[in-house]
């Protein structure tokens, strides 16, 4: 047994939609009719997907890993796609907005343009990749928490913004592109691949890996040198830190 | 002396986050014509100065004057039908209001945040990362041995500060007022303050993250990982800002907004939270954000008792969502996200990115302010307001968190901020019911 | 408002003397009544239900600066603690710290309707006035602390009693609330040059006060100001192994004072008397010296304590106790608030973990419990998780059902440390069981008995008492409690009716009525001359030390919609 649905926007809009609702989680099991009728935020109002969408449905699943829902055309408006999702897959035939897979825990999403802020975060387990670039805050946590992503692998073909990988505790992030500003801030475990440039990677890490391959690369002062190792095939500089955190920062960063 | 002169003393000035409660006003035929102890700006808010005459509704163009009801009822309209309405400013008006504003939110399902959005909001996020380790200003006053200004122009943007709570008071355990402080400026340019330190440590712009971690290592024992220089401050001056750090009796840095808006933001604020906590291992040490507006804290107080979160709520779900990034005004508008606005007790139309500004010229704007001001330019309603403090009673809170009551000390024509939500509320609770 | 009657239900009014009888209860116009006249009364068939009065909070931290520091360091408690809005409630957050509506709804849901805030800094006691003002449904009161306060340090440095007894008179009023609080005396004054006081005989830096001084000074002025509790003390030394010998100091050092008033024996009420009850001598050691404790309470009459009974999951402490909260940041590393207070107090917050894994989180645990179960009387002790240091207090269905179940808490020591084998739990506890007429002692009686306010209608069910009723689905003629602790958990978390001053506020667990309470204030008289020789060494404080003038320091009237004085019983000095 398989289902697909597509959902293809019936017009441009400027709100955005919170459609954390529309899952394989939740399509599993239902008819055509039930599956058009969830309802998903839009703004301050809750709508029926059909109202918003125009919903194809092909086939019938009755667990969650038999469906896979495409998302057809535009959704840079449409926020929380896959969210929470444990299994099943999800594709996305253009730009996504914010919280794209967050706190998502198995399955596979493919979002084939770029994604906005929040990507994977507080995610736990399955695989999101961004074909394009990703905004900021790509496998990071919530705001307050020690922890965020804890499982789960992301990818991300073009450029990521600011803060990859933010409180990262498990898991494993691939930056194809550059990263911005500090990823790996504050993670206390997991690791991070980019093979571009980055700025101040690993500040106040505890534990984990970040690796750099590019050339551009801002080091933060505060991390102790531990030779050169091989990594990929490559001979890479190893640095131990952050040792700002109390001297006890026990992250490893390579660097070219 | 003029016999319908009235004195009032202990008047607490709307103007900055340092809320000073010393002021003196005269009072002549219902008008303030003299202002003692208060700073210029101060002064110059509290005599008043150009006022919106009328209610007035934006048509062809061109905002025509019309009745307070009629303005009232054009505003419920526009934020009853809106599906993610944003409810801004909030900043320099009493708690009272902010209680009226959060609940209008709740109700039109909206977004509700005010002025921190652009200053001290990345202060917030980072208290909710590593906390903060503070005192009320009295605490400083009296004990403060050490005291460290970090991208802070205090003598431009909070006159009196020095004068009442820092650098220059005498306290308790500090008879000697000035003299018994030691006095660090750490900014990227030599400003007005730093005339009045003992030491100015120039940083370079977007380095101040570095540094801090470099300070942190020195306590931690691990300055021999240190390059000779960071971000433009030699190593050596680092080791005797650490040392001068952990010998203090009683140390406090002061930030502003030289650190929330230069390069990474709430981080470099985590880390200087995260130095201070460390400091205590050795000595005394807090720290304090410089907030602006006189209740831009205030409203941070309120929203937090009234949803959970300080500012940048989205309310549009039923429930409270925040997240500083995307439900943060300037982020709202520039990406588009709202269909409405309503701006009270603040100017985003002088403060907010030409992007922003941008979408606010697209969709419907209520303004509610006392003043014309740029935002008056876009704006499609406009309700004219008492002025908080001087016109209007209420709570504000300081910078440290202590509350105060600002006065009524004259009648206005106007009604109050608080009033006026009140009337758009029933108004909207009216349109809502009538559904 | 409507006659109501609730009939037929199972009464537990002990301080009545109704341990669980078939009973009706009238209530005319927001009062507990004789009869009504039942045709044009609203009738609530509680048959085959527990009926108690409404539940009184003696201890719990709801509203003001720490409180809302702590939601604001915490978007991940608030976020993972939400409910949408209703037709009737507002969006509730939290999980530990609630916003104000929540924690309204929440303890309304449980039955409770009469809250007392445990912590006020003076200077900041409009803040806490603005959020009571913003909870719903229950009557409210505060405590303010006069912990380190300089100017009654001095007094009490140079024996001015009279003196300390206007100036705690002057905050009283001021600051709008109703009892003397007392958080680590002198030891936060000590935590502004981040150092602390352990004992009860050390001298707190410059003022060279000692606690011991501090807390026998004012538990006199509060006897001589006849304020309906006694001072309310929250012992120095908190949480650190082997503490209990400061507790007993703390106790002893207030025997020779004498109560003021003839309807309280105690001098003194130990707050969350779980974390000063420890003994051994490190974290890994740490045994239950609750026993200490019980054995005191059991043979004076002049101290009373509440549980603060630890829960295993996630929550929030903050105390005044700012030393003590630097001491488990050390211990977790996990982020901190300090909020030290200008010439009064200190604070302090962090988020804390208690897991059944962890040997000292698994002793005190096991403290809270025993003290519930070995103190004789009842009216003695009060069930609290000093909220929500200890755990939240939606906790309170659990610890009930813990008390009233040996077979719970037989179930859950077997997934705790070890370190069970160094408390009373498994040995001297084992078997007892509470029941629900100790458990309305603990809710409620002994609350309104230790505040005093049994005439002032709290507490009871007798004709003249609030309407203030909990119904709860529990039929006493059915209940084998021992193995249903489950029905108790559900039965205490969503009473069937809460009843507030005659109206139904909570039906079948869902909040139907908001209704806006009383805040309970205390004014005590002061001798004029008296008055203004105190004023003029205050005045001094605020012009040269304070960092506000004293004409905006008290709180305004306006702050309080709905102020309720506290009749008071001043002894002969004072009035």
């Amino acid at each position: 047994m398989a289902m697909t649905i597509t959902l293809k926007l019936k017009e441009a809009i400027m709100v955005p939609i919170e459609a954390d609702s529309a899952t394989p989680d939740n399509f599993a099991g239902n008819a055509e009719k039930d599956i058009k009728a969830i309802k998903v935020w839009h703004g301050n109002t809750e709508v029926a997907l059909d109202r918003l969408f125009d919903v194809n449905v092909n086939g019938n699943a009755d667990k969650p890993a038999d469906v896979k829902i495409i998302f057809d055309g535009d959704m840079s408006r449409v926020k929380h796609i896959g969210e929470g999702m444990t299994d099943g897959e999800i594709v996305v035939n253009g730009d996504v907005d914010m919280h794209a897979g967050a706190l998502m825990e198995g399955g596979k999403i493919t979002v084939k343009g770029n994604a906005d802020g929040w990507a994977g975060r507080n995610m736990k387990g399955g695989e999101l990749i961004i074909e394009g670039n990703a905004g900021h805050y790509v496998g990071s946590g919530y705001r307050g928490e020690a922890r965020g992503m804890r499982g789960g692998k992301i990818t991300v073909n073009g450029d990521a913004g600011d803060y990859v990988g933010n409180q990262l505790a498990e898991g494993e992030i691939c930056i194809n592109g550059n990263a911005g500003l500090m990823p790996g801030l504050d993670m206390r475990g997991g690791k991070i691949i980019i093979d571009g440039s980055a700025a101040l990677p690993g500040a106040g890490m505890l534990k984990g890996t970040v690796i750099v391959k590019g050339d551009n690369i801002e080091m933060m002062p505060t991390f102790g040198a531990d030779g050169t190792e091989t990594v990929d095939g490559v001979e890479m500089k190893k640095f131990v830190g952050d040792l700002a955190v109390r001297g006890r920062g026990k992250g490893t960063l390579y660097v070219k | 002396m003029n016999p319908d002169s009235t004195i009032v003393t202990d008047v607490v000035c709307p103007l900055c986050g340092s809320l000073c409660d010393d002021i003196t006003v005269r009072i002549e035929n219902g008008k303030i014509v003299e202002v003692r102890d208060a700073c210029d700006m101060g002064e110059s808010k509290i005599l008043g100065h150009d006022r919106i005459k009328s209610p007035m509704i934006r048509e062809k163009g061109e905002l025509k004057e019309v009745s307070y009801e009629k303005a009232v009822k054009k505003s419920a309209e526009i934020l009853a039908k809106s599906k993610r309405p944003l409810l801004y400013g909030w900043s320099s008006t009493t708690c009272e209001a902010h209680e009226k504003g959060i609940k209008l939110a709740a109700e039109v399902g909206g977004i509700v945040d005010n002025t921190a959005t652009v200053c001290h909001g990345p202060s917030v996020i980072a208290i909710q990362t590593v906390g903060l380790p503070s005192c009320t200003l009295g605490q400083i006053k009296n004990r403060a041995d050490l005291i460290v200004y970090w991208g802070s122009n205090q003598s431009q943007a909070h006159p009196r500060h020095m004068s009442r709570y820092s650098s220059f008071i005498r306290g308790f355990f500090r008879e000697e007022g000035r003299k018994a402080k030691y006095v660090v400026v750490i900014d990227v340019r030599d400003t007005t303050t730093t005339n009045v330190a003992d030491e100015f440590i120039k940083v370079e712009p977007g380095h101040d993250y570095k540094l801090l971690s470099a300070l942190r290592a020195v306590l931690a024992d691990k300055a021999d990982v240190l390059p000779d220089d960071v971000g433009g401050v030699p190593k050596d001056a680092i080791m005797n800002l650490a040392e001068r750090m952990k010998k203090a009796e009683f140390g406090v840095i002061f930030f502003g907004m030289g650190l929330t808006q230069s390069r990474s933001r709430y981080n470099n604020v985590v880390n200087a939270i995260a130095l201070t906590r460390e400091l205590n291992q050795f000595t005394k040490f807090v720290i304090m954000p410089m907030r602006g507006h006189y209740n831009v804290t205030g409203f941070g107080q309120v929203l937090t008792w009234e949803t959970g979160y300080p500012y940048a709520v989205d309310l549009s779900r039923g429930y409270a969502w925040y997240n500083p990034g995307e439900t943060t005004s300037t982020d709202v508008l520039n990406r588009g996200e709202c269909d409405s606005a309503l701006i009270i007790a603040s100017d985003p139309g002088a403060h907010f990115p030409g992007k922003s500004l941008k979408h606010l010229s697209k969709i419907p704007v209520i303004q509610v302010d006392p003043y014309h001001n740029p935002t008056t330019e876009f704006a499609d309603v406009v309700i004219p307001s008492a002025v908080a403090g001087i016109e209007a009673e209420g709570c504000a809170y300081r910078m440290d968190n202590v509350p105060i009551m600002v006065r009524k000390l004259i009648d206005s024509e106007y009604k109050s901020d608080e009033e006026i939500i009140d009337d758009v509320l029933n108004k909207v609770m009216e349109i809502r019911g009538g559904k | 408002m409507a006659d109501m009657i609730i009939k037929n239900g199972t009464v537990y009014d002990p301080l009545n003397n109704i341990p669980g009888e078939k009973k009706d209860i009238c209530i005319k116009d927001g009062k507990v009544t004789d009869k009504i006249k039942e045709k044009d009364a609203t009738v609530i068939d509680a048959k085959g239900k527990t009926v108690m009065p409404g539940g009184v909070e003696i201890h719990a931290h709801i509203a003001g600066a720490k409180v809302n520091a702590g939601r604001l360091m915490r978007p991940e408690d608030a976020w993972m603690g939400k409910v949408p809005k209703g037709k009737l409630t507002r969006a509730e957050s939290g999980s530990s710290i609630f916003n104000v509506y929540a924690t309204g709804y929440k303890y309304a849901r449980m039955g409770y309707t009469t809250l007392f805030e445990a912590a006020v800094p003076p200077l900041l006691a409009r803040h806490t006035h603005e959020e009571l003002e913003e909870i719903p449904i229950a009557d409210k009161g505060a405590y303010v602390l006069m912990d380190n306060n300089w100017l009654g340090m001095e007094y009490i440095k140079n024996g001015e009693i009279d003196k300390l007894a206007a100036l705690s008179a002057w905050f009283l009023k001021a600051t709008k609330c109703m009892v003397l609080k007392f958080v680590n005396p002198g030891g936060n004054e000590a935590w502004g040059w981040g150092k602390n006081l352990i004992e009860v005989n050390e001298h707190t830096p410059h003022f060279e006060v000692t606690p011991a001084e501090i807390l026998n000074a004012f538990a006199e002025v509060n006897e001589r100001l006849g304020l309906p509790h006694s001072i309310h003390v929250h012992c120095n030394n908190l949480g650190h192994p082997g503490n209990v010998g400061t507790t007993i100091d703390t106790f002893n050092a207030v025997k020779d004072i004498k109560p003021g008033r003839s309807d309280r024996k105690a001098i003194l009420h130990a707050t969350h008397a779980q974390f000063h009850a420890y003994g051994g001598s490190n974290w890994k050691d740490v045994e239950s010296e609750s026993k200490v404790i019980v054995d005191y309470i059991n043979s004076n009459d002049h101290v009373t304590i509440d549980m603060g009974q630890l829960m295993f999951g996630d929550t929030t402490t903050m105390t005044a106790d700012g030393a003590m909260e630097y001491d488990l940041h050390k211990l977790s590393r996990r982020k901190w608030i300090n909020c030290d207070v200008e010439l009064e107090t200190g604070s302090g917050i962090i988020p804390v973990r208690y897991s059944p894994k962890v040997a000292v989180n698994t002793v005190q645990w096991a403290i809270g419990l025993e003290l519930a179960l070995l103190i004789k009387d009842k009216t003695k002790i009060a069930l609290t998780t000093d909220h929500p240091n200890a755990a939240p207090f939606t906790k309170y269905p659990e610890i009930i059902a813990l008390l009233m179940s040996s077979t719970m808490r037989d179930g859950m020591m077997k997934g705790v440390h070890e370190s069970i084998k160094r408390t009373l739990l498994p040995s001297e506890c084992a078997g007892i069981e509470l029941t629900l007429e100790d458990i309305a002692k603990i809710t409620r009686g002994t609350q309104a008995k230790l505040l005093n306010f049994v005439e002032l209608g709290k507490g009871h069910l007798a004709p003249g008492a609030d309407g203030d009723v909990a119904v709860y689905d529990i039929d006493p003629d059915k209940l084998d409690g021992s193995r249903n602790p489950d029905q108790i958990i559900n039965a205490f978390r969503k009473a069937i009716y809460t009843i507030k001053g005659g109206e139904i506020v909570v039906k079948d667990g869902e909040v139907v009525a908001t209704p806006m309470g009383r805040t309970f204030i205390a004014n005590p008289e002061i001798d004029e001359s008296l008055n203004k020789a105190m004023l003029e060494d205050l005045t001094e404080k605020f012009v040269h030390y304070y960092s506000v003038n004293m004409a905006n320091y008290p709180v305004q009237s306006r702050y309080l919609r709905n102020p309720f004085e506290i009749p008071l019983k001043p002894s002969k000095e004072v009035a």
